[in-house]
């Protein structure tokens, strides 16, 4: 029922439509009458006509914070659209400002005849149609490579057609086998296809409910399928993808407990009292626990804020059957009884995270609000009152989207909390020195390959703090940066005896003759603090050193979150002229002492 | 007095309300083309609450039949 909550409840549907609507004509009055430039600019084709979408995707955008506009194919011409994007958005300008295109396309309408034929028994109809199915790819493959934007496809919805109805599910010459069919293939399909995005309109349609999303009128007249209400819930679903590919992902979800992470008060009614299990209300917390872990498996840290004494929680997590997470799984924990604004700051410090990265749980109106006047960059989110509807929570407010999940997100509590041992390891034990040598650092430094695309792009998109210059770039503009002569795109590696890191830095250098500029050179917070950022910059010099430059130049470009790296020219060596920083490669320091590097092929 | 079937196809098809008459249809209107019928399909319902048969959409070719259909469904506009 993921659609409904979304959208409130189905009766409301009619009254909310209109609201849409009447907001979204409201936007164009303002952004037109002011000229306002469009941050997101929009191109939707569709086997069907899709105009209906823009009113609720546009409403859903502007709520992201964009200022959006569309620009909508000719019905029925998917072909032709990915084939001549130019022509069929009518976009004329180079670099296009057009910034997406998504494609709606349904076996209704592209494989009538094949699904007609294939359940009254011809053999040849699913071949026919998976024929189509490869032409439809490589349609798309000629997009993905001449459109240089984001582009998401759907995934086609059980068919609608009049001969069909569910009960052809379990039947093995019915629509069900020939959807199924068609569905896994143009999964595998797009997945092959590489930075092209599914919009699952099957299962949009599921939680919608099949004859709920139909307009069997306006698809006789206007050969529009959908329901108003439907179109809705399209556009909040395409909303949630475009911003999962354009900004960057909360990282941490900061957690209460009582009430929270189980039912009742541990300070109250003990270990033995408190409602967590197989039956409600107990399952309901289990369930959401469940959540939890399967995005702490996703990269996400999870860590604890509670007003409770310690030891009960930690009694709770070592001793209750019921708990889903343990102690391991908690990248940071602050539970005393002190403001937690106050103790989410520490543990965004402690695993060294902004707070606009923080996700907050709590289910009282007091904490909830608090955090929100004290920390208004942290996104809240409060626990209902009714359990039932706990385990919605984190499928309705999907704060952890991303493109792609990494094996270093997989590892990034292990990570994180190898950083929290090394602190402590620093805090109390040694000198600095003796504590970085006593690390055993290593670093591979070397030309990024297209197997490194995917985590450099999610450093370019999120890195904050050590960040010289915050040019942020999609895919595609890195990939085309290392095709490039003129550009060299390396990357920083390293691990020690706490852990292996993996990719955690870039650095982008434009090379003209003897002259370098340092684009971009960004690091990873989790690994600062140790020196791997001369070693980066010694490793980059001597690779274009090599290639006969002899001076390197730079820019700190001031952000609110890079005051980090103020002084890194300067501690570097480099002279300030104007804007820019300059430097003798030859003069550059070397590479820490304590830091092995490698700086050809990585070693895994 | 303020005429909200009037208004509401002045909203919808992007033209002022003085423009727009009972006698108005798509062949005098140039805004009045198939997307927007059937937009303002789904702004009548919205608006009025009511249910148009596909041959009801299919028969208003003017404001006016629009107005007969709905006070057809006992909507006093």
């Amino acid at each position: 029922m993921t659609g409904v909550l979304i959208l409130g409840m189905q009766e409301n549907l009619s009254k909310r439509v209109q609201t849409e609507k009447q907001e979204w004509r409201l936007h164009q009055q303002r952004s037109s009458s002011v000229a306002e430039r469009a941050s997101l600019s929009v191109g939707l084709a569709g086997s069907m006509t899709v105009e209906p979408l823009v009113p609720y995707l546009g409403n859903a955008l502007v709520r992201s914070g964009h200022v959006p506009c569309f620009s909508v194919a000719p019905y029925n011409q998917i072909f032709q659209t990915c084939i001549g994007w130019e022509q069929a958005f009518g976009v004329s300008e180079d670099p296009p400002s057009l910034s997406t295109i998504c494609i709606l396309w349904r076996i209704d309408d592209l494989m009538a005849d094949e699904l007609s034929a294939f359940v009254q028994g011809d053999g040849n109809a699913l071949s026919n149609a998976l024929q189509k199915l490869d032409d439809l790819e490589a349609a798309v493959r000629t997009l993905r490579s001449t459109f240089p934007g984001l582009v998401v496809i759907s995934i086609p919805p059980f068919p609608q057609n009049t001969e069909v109805d569910i009960r052809s599910l379990t039947n093995p010459q019915g629509a069900g086998l020939f959807h199924r069919t068609i569905l896994s293939a143009w999964i595998d399909k797009v997945a092959s296809l590489e930075r092209v995005s599914l919009l699952d309109l099957d299962a949009l349609q599921r939680d919608f409910g099949l004859s709920a999303c139909q307009d069997a009128r306006k698809w006789s007249l206007y050969h529009q399928p959908y329901t108003e209400g439907f179109w809705l819930l399209i556009g909040s679903e395409l909303d949630r993808i475009l911003q999962a590919l354009t900004t960057a992902s909360k990282k941490c979800i900061v957690l209460d407990c009582d009430n929270t992470l189980w039912g009742g008060i541990i300070g109250e009614a003990g270990v033995e009292g408190i409602d967590l299990g197989n039956a409600f209300p107990g399952a309901a917390f289990q369930a959401f626990q469940k959540q939890v872990l399967l995005l702490k498996s996703q990269g996400v840290l999870v860590a604890l804020a509670s007003k409770n004494n310690e030891e009960d929680v930690w009694e709770v997590f070592k001793r209750h059957d019921g708990m889903v997470l343990n102690r391991e799984h908690i990248a940071a924990s602050k539970i005393n009884w002190e403001p937690k604004p106050q103790n989410i700051q520490q543990i965004a410090t402690e695993l060294n995270i902004g707070l606009d990265s923080l996700v907050f749980v709590d289910d009282s109106d007091f904490e909830i609000e608090q955090m929100k006047a004290q920390c208004p960059e942290v996104v809240c989110l409060r626990v209902p009152d009714d359990p039932a509807h706990l385990p919605s929570l984190l499928k309705v407010n999907r704060h952890f989207d991303r493109m792609n999940v990494t094996s270093e997100d997989r590892n990034r509590t292990e990570m994180y909390k190898a950083a929290v041992v090394r602190e402590q390891a620093a805090n109390e034990l040694m000198s600095e020195t003796e504590f970085l040598a006593s690390l055993a650092l290593k670093a591979t430094i070397a030309l990024a390959e297209t197997q490194h695309l995917v985590r450099i792009t999610q450093l370019v998109n999120k890195t904050n703090q050590f960040n010289l210059t915050t040019v942020r770039r999609t895919e595609d503009e890195i990939a085309a940066l290392m095709e490039s002569d003129q550009f060299a795109v390396f990357f920083l590696k390293s691990a020690d005896r706490f852990g292996d890191y993996g990719l955690v830095g870039v650095g982008i250098v434009e090379i003209s003759g003897e002259l370098a500029y340092l684009d971009t050179l960004l690091m990873s917070c989790r690994v600062l603090g140790r020196g791997l950022d001369t070693a980066f910059l010694s490793g980059i010099a001597s690779s274009i050193g090599d290639r006969g430059v002899t001076h390197i130049t730079g820019r700190f470009i001031r952000t609110l979150k890079n005051e980090p790296v103020a002084g890194f020219f300067e501690s570097h060596g480099f002279k300030q002229e104007d804007d820019f920083w300059i430097a003798s490669v030859a003069k550059l320091p070397k590479c820490p002492g304590h830091i092995t590097t490698n700086s050809e092929q990585e070693s895994s | 007095m303020e005429d909200k079937l009037i208004i509401l196809f002045a909203q919808v098809l992007g033209v002022s309300p003085e423009s727009l008459s009972d006698a108005t249809g798509p062949e005098d209107t140039d805004e009045w083309d198939s997307l927007k019928a059937m937009e303002l399909v789904s702004a009548i319902e919205e608006a009025f609450a009511v249910e148009l048969t596909t041959a009801e959409i299919m028969k208003m070719r003017t404001i006016g039949i629009a107005r007969e259909v709905i006070r057809g469904k006992g909507i006093d506009i």
